[in-house]
């Protein structure tokens, strides 16, 4: 078979199907219908994983079909080692989501099929090497994402996704301009106009064209990784999503952002992105420093993990844009790392907020007495956040920091002492829940579900394994990372040359 | 042997999974199979050492690759153990001290019901630990670094009800990590400019030449800013008095003995990168000799029986890196063991004492405790005489050595400070022993004081010969066996004919130590003085040192409460005010003009969405049928 990316793309549309045509399904079928679908998508993926060649740096696993002959539209679709993760990140994830959300009961149906959309919208997001067609899955994903929020979500979710939708529409806007404006500049290509992303990075455009279309790019992806100034969508709609929803929407589509930056701004305008790149590591260290300064003055659990998305993720734009070896498959791994242990957090926060009712930090405490193996388990997460050696954020962090000293000291040392921060609101969050006396209204709250224990343990293995074993990872990253590196241009700023000394005892 | 080293970290980590996840079902048996693991992975390491031993002194270095770990690039940090001299003589007091404390808590813990937990912490410490000293890498060593202070923080906290023990776990946490990322910074700067993070390459003396020695400089300034942080020096010292919130056994392994030595260490194995500069020994230096008179000083004014040790640690930590900045390396680790022993001593003695009088910290209310605790206060008497330096005993031995070499090499002004932080050891430790244990109880829990059982006992026993013995491995820093054996990683320790003769200094350095004991015997003990009266009349004076001299609440005033105050700030106005208002005032101004009120509008979106999809669909479908 040689389709295996349009079958890991489609696959959970089977289970939309079968949800919709069966109309009086019972919660309980629906969930398992759900289920199982994601669970063979996660399978399928793999097998993907397995047939892809690590040695490749460019796009493997290619297919194509013509769709619009007329406009050269096609059905294109590839995986290189930037997506590959990110697409096995999104199958890992959604059965994890789908068993998180048990207890839902509330139009199931709706709410597994909704799921399954976006499932097959995140992953045709990652997949496409059409502009336009990556535009339309990246269009397609926020109707689902929206229902989830607006149906499901909490009491203020009618302000939340209005504020989300305005966001991204209006970054999308200059999306689409710029993908048509791209389009009608390629016909002085050889091949004819096209959306193909491989032949648009031949194209030459002047200089300031570049710069502009570069800002069109920008805004869309600056929306969604989100960038300082642009982030404050991000806390209302994390707090009003319901747990699934704030799991998909930290660990996946937030990665479509950084995702969108390293494949159409790096690879289409080389030199516009040379030229910003002081700009925008900037506003990442701002995200980076200010992301976590605010989460440090959150009470509200969710609000506080929200906003420490922004800090991380200033850590993969930040090491987007240095364009080194270490810190680019330092930005990619910290994409994957960032889903595992945000995702893994908002799990944490749910099933919380299931036992104590609340998310209000000032009103918790004591979880360690009550429920040590939550607590317990919300403490190896937060410490995979604030990147504690041996688990998996510090390797990411860590190369982004080399490679961003590399390039520039102050850079780099400010990334640095966003780590310190990170340590202060993580243990200042776990502190107030699991620590202190227990409140009088929470003695009786029971520990971990085995549902709950399934649900945790697959990321908690990932969080370990590549903490320990990361080259599983990077190595599949990185042929892609160094072309893309090696694509930009900018000029090296590697490592001094190994030292020629025998490798005698120390002096 | 030496190829088997992995299993050094291996087996307390075992011993970590076991009690973790079957801790409850173990009972008593967590603490047993907890110090089993521990003492398995001391026949190793003792193993290792004799095959050491066994090559000539020059091929004694051998490095035991396990896996690669991080490569990308030219950028790589494999999972490598190191086994030399140094890494030896770590692996040796760590897993030996760290067993003897393992079986006194057996003991001390009895009956809390969270024992398998509190096992699984201290196993999982101590492979940490281990995996800190053994690393052939600073990116590994840093892995081991940053995981005892987890454990740190897991320990201090452990009585996590109390909300001081929790804030104290915090603290040290974040102070250390300031510290720490300086430390990360250094060690990518390490990679950036010299090529390489393993020992092998980077600490070959043909290193000097690829950099010039400002940028060894700044490597060493930003590793020693680490050493502070974990080794509680003067200015970072903060966090160590607060975590003796923790169960005492912690205080002893991870407080005094290992982890807080782990900046000296540091400083030791890099100790090229702080020659090649210069600048950065000086710097060590004078934190030391700044931080060993400090903490000395504030030792004086603590009432608590845990704080006086507390602050003790840190002055003979700068006791130690006072060696080191005059490049007296191997002086240095003898004195980590040595203290190690004496200091470990003397915090299961403190603990034994609160386990027998019901909790009581408070040195005012106790008196007379020898009488119904004579082993207790025969380990707190060989503990206490070795820190103040009485001749022949390994404090002596250590301390004694460091005070010589300030006065050889002409460091007068070291040698001064450094024999008057010498007198006030001999005079906080006087203070705190004869308080504890000597006069008439003063309190009804010291009266009715009981001795701890034999488990906390024998451990007693195994660390005073050790605080008092040691000295015999370094009685001449030219043949001990200590230094000799260090030679090859450590360079020889360094000599100068300048100064009084070195009978005048023992002389000298026994007067101060006699002579601090005695003025504190006949102050504290001798019921001649009214020491209590005393007190009230220099009121100001203990309060300043007993408050470390206001450092921490000068902190609390000039760093913490601007920095909260500006971070509210920076949540309500700016966040939440400024940037969030921003947009919702863009997003206003377009409802305003299309004109259409809230619901109209949310409506509007969701219409928007359907038919932006549906529209594209459409189009696309219409397009392609035709084409």
């Amino acid at each position: 078979m040689r389709s295996w990316l349009t079958l890991t793309t489609f696959l959970p549309l089977v289970g939309v199907v079968a949800l919709v045509a069966w109309p009086r399904i019972r919660d309980e079928a629906a969930r398992a219908v759900a289920l199982i679908v994601a669970v063979a998508t996660f399978l399928v993926s793999l097998a993907m994983l397995g047939r892809f060649d690590s040695s490749v740096p460019g796009f493997q696993l290619v297919e194509q079909a013509t769709w619009v002959g007329s406009l050269n539209l096609q059905y294109l679709v590839g995986v290189d080692g930037v997506s590959v993760w990110l697409v096995v990140l999104t199958t890992f994830l959604m059965p994890i989501a789908i068993l998180a959300s048990w207890k839902l009961d509330d139009r199931v149906r709706l709410f597994m099929a909704t799921m399954l959309v976006l499932e097959t919208g995140m992953i045709g997001t990652f997949l496409a090497l059409d502009v336009l067609l990556f535009f339309l899955f990246f269009e397609a994903i926020l109707f689902p994402m929206y229902l989830i929020i607006g149906v499901w979500g909490g009491q203020r979710r009618v302000y939340a996704t209005v504020k989300f939708f305005l966001y991204t529409m209006f970054g999308s806007a200059f999306l689409l301009v710029a993908i048509l404006f791209l389009y009608a500049k390629s016909g002085s290509l050889p091949g004819g106009p096209t959306f193909d992303v491989r032949e648009l990075a031949g194209l030459t455009l002047a200089p300031a064209t570049a710069k502009w279309l570069f800002l069109a790019f920008l805004v869309a992806f600056a929306v969604k990784v989100p960038l300082f100034p642009l982030h404050t969508w991000l806390p209302d709609a994390h707090t009003e999503a319901p747990t699934a929803g704030s799991v998909i929407l930290a660990a996946v589509l937030l990665k479509i952002g950084a995702y969108g930056l390293i494949r159409f701004n790096l690879s289409l305008f080389p030199d516009a992105s040379r030229s910003f790149a002081d700009a925008i590591s900037v506003l990442a260290l701002i995200g980076i420093v200010y992301g976590a300064i605010v989460a440090l003055m959150q009470s509200d659990l969710k609000r506080l993990v929200a906003y420490s998305s922004v800090s991380h993720l200033g850590f993969v734009v930040l090491g987007t844009f240095a364009f080194t070896q270490q810190a680019m498959a330092g930005g990619v791994l910290q994409m994957v790392n960032h889903g595992l242990s945000t995702g893994a957090l908002f799990l944490l926060v749910g099933m919380v907020y299931e036992r104590t009712h609340t998310r209000d930090l000032t009103q918790m405490g004591g979880l360690m007495a009550v429920t040590p193996w939550l607590a317990g388990t919300f403490l190896f997460v937060a410490l995979s956040s604030l990147g504690l050696p041996g688990l998996n954020n510090f390797v990411g962090e860590f190369l982004v920091i080399l490679g961003t000293l590399a390039r520039n000291v102050w850079f780099g040392a400010v990334a640095a002492a966003g780590v310190v921060l990170a340590a202060i609101y993580l243990l200042w969050s776990y502190q107030r829940m699991a620590h202190g006396p227990v409140p009088e209204a929470q003695r009786h709250h029971h520990d971990l579900s085995l549902r709950e224990v399934v649900v945790l343990v697959p990321v908690l293995a990932a969080i370990l394994a590549i903490g320990v074993y990361p080259k599983l990872v990077l190595d599949r990253i990185e042929p892609t990372t160094d072309a893309i590196v090696t694509d930009v241009g900018a000029p090296p700023v590697g490592p001094a040359p190994p030292v020629p000394v025998a490798a005698e005892p120390g002096g | 042997m030496t190829e088997a080293v992995w299993l050094v970290p291996a087996l307390p980590f075992l011993g970590f999974i076991v009690d973790l996840f079957a801790g409850r079902r173990l009972g008593r048996a967590a603490g047993w199979l907890a110090t089993l693991s521990v003492a398995a992975a001391a026949v190793v390491a003792v193993g290792v050492g004799l095959d050491v031993l066994a090559h000539p002194a020059e091929e004694r270095t051998t490095i035991v690759h396990l896996y690669d770990w991080i490569r990308v690039g030219a950028f790589s940090a494999a999972a490598d153990l190191r086994v030399d001299q140094l890494s030896v003589l770590m692996i040796l007091v760590v897993t030996i001290v760290g067993t003897l404390i393992h079986l006194y808590a057996i003991g001390y813990m009895e009956g809390d019901p969270r024992l398998g937990r509190f096992f699984a912490y201290l196993n999982l410490f101590v492979s940490f630990m281990l995996v800190l000293v053994l690393a052939e890498n600073l990116l590994l060593l840093y892995v081991g670094w940053e995981g005892v202070g987890l454990c740190s923080y897991l320990l201090i906290g452990f009585w996590f009800d109390r909300p001081a023990a929790a804030n104290a776990a915090k603290k040290a946490f974040v102070t250390t990590r300031i510290g720490d990322t300086f430390m990360l910074v250094g060690i990518a700067l390490v990679f950036l400019r010299l090529g390489s993070l393993d020992f092998s390459v980077v600490l070959d003396p043909a290193i000097e030449a690829v950099q010039p020695s400002g940028v060894f400089t700044v490597i060493a300034l930003l590793l020693f800013a680490g050493a502070i942080g974990k080794s509680a020096q003067v200015p970072l010292h903060v966090w160590l008095p607060d975590a003796m919130e923790g169960p005492t056994p912690v205080s002893a392994l991870i407080h005094a003995a290992t982890m807080v030595t782990a900046g000296v260490y540091l400083v030791v194995r890099t100790h090229l990168f702080f020659e090649i500069s210069g600048v950065a020994l000086v710097v060590v230096l004078v934190v030391g000799v700044v931080t060993a008179l400090y903490a000395a000083l504030s030792a004086l004014g603590q009432d608590d029986i845990k704080r006086v040790l507390a602050y003790s640690t840190v002055s003979q930590l700068g006791f130690m890196f006072t060696a080191a900045g005059m490049r007296a390396y191997s002086v240095a680790m003898f004195m980590l063991a040595a203290h190690a022993c004496y200091k470990a001593l003397l915090f299961l003695s403190a603990g034994s004492v609160m386990h027998g009088t019901h909790e009581l910290s408070d040195l005012k209310r106790m008196g007379g405790l020898r009488r119904r605790m004579p082993w207790t206060a025969g380990a707190a008497i060989a503990g206490a005489l070795s820190l103040a330096g009485v001749i022949g005993l390994a404090g002596y031995v250590a301390k004694d050595e460091i005070l010589a070499i300030a006065s050889e090499t002409g460091r007068t002004a070291v040698w001064v400070l450094g024999t008057l932080a010498a007198l006030l050891s001999a005079l906080y430790i006087g203070r705190w022993l004869f308080l504890t244990f000597f006069g008439d109880p003063r309190s009804e829990e010291a009266g009715r004081a009981h001795e701890s059982p034999p488990v906390m006992l024998v451990p007693f026993l195994a660390l005073a010969v050790g605080a008092v013995g040691l000295g015999v491995l370094m009685l001449d820093p030219e043949t001990g066996l200590v230094p000799t054996f260090l030679e090859p990683v450590l360079g020889a320790v360094p000599h100068g004919d300048a100064g009084v003769e070195a009978a005048v200094l023992v002389v000298i350095s026994q007067v101060v130590a006699l002579g601090g004991l005695a003025v504190t015997w006949l102050v504290y003990a001798s019921a001649r003085v009214d020491w209590l009266a005393l007190r009230l009349r220099l009121a100001p004076l203990p309060r300043f040192l007993g408050h470390g001299m206001y450092v921490d609440d000068l902190y609390a005033r000039v760093l913490v409460a601007p920095a909260k105050a500006g971070s509210a700030i920076l949540a309500t106005v700016v966040d939440a005010g400024a940037v969030d208002g921003l947009v919702n005032a863009v997003g206003r101004l377009f409802q305003s003009l299309a004109g259409v009120g809230r619901r109209v509008q949310t409506g509007l979106v969701r219409t928007y969405a359907l038919a932006f999809l549906l529209g594209a669909l459409a189009l696309l479908a219409y397009v392609g049928v035709r084409g």
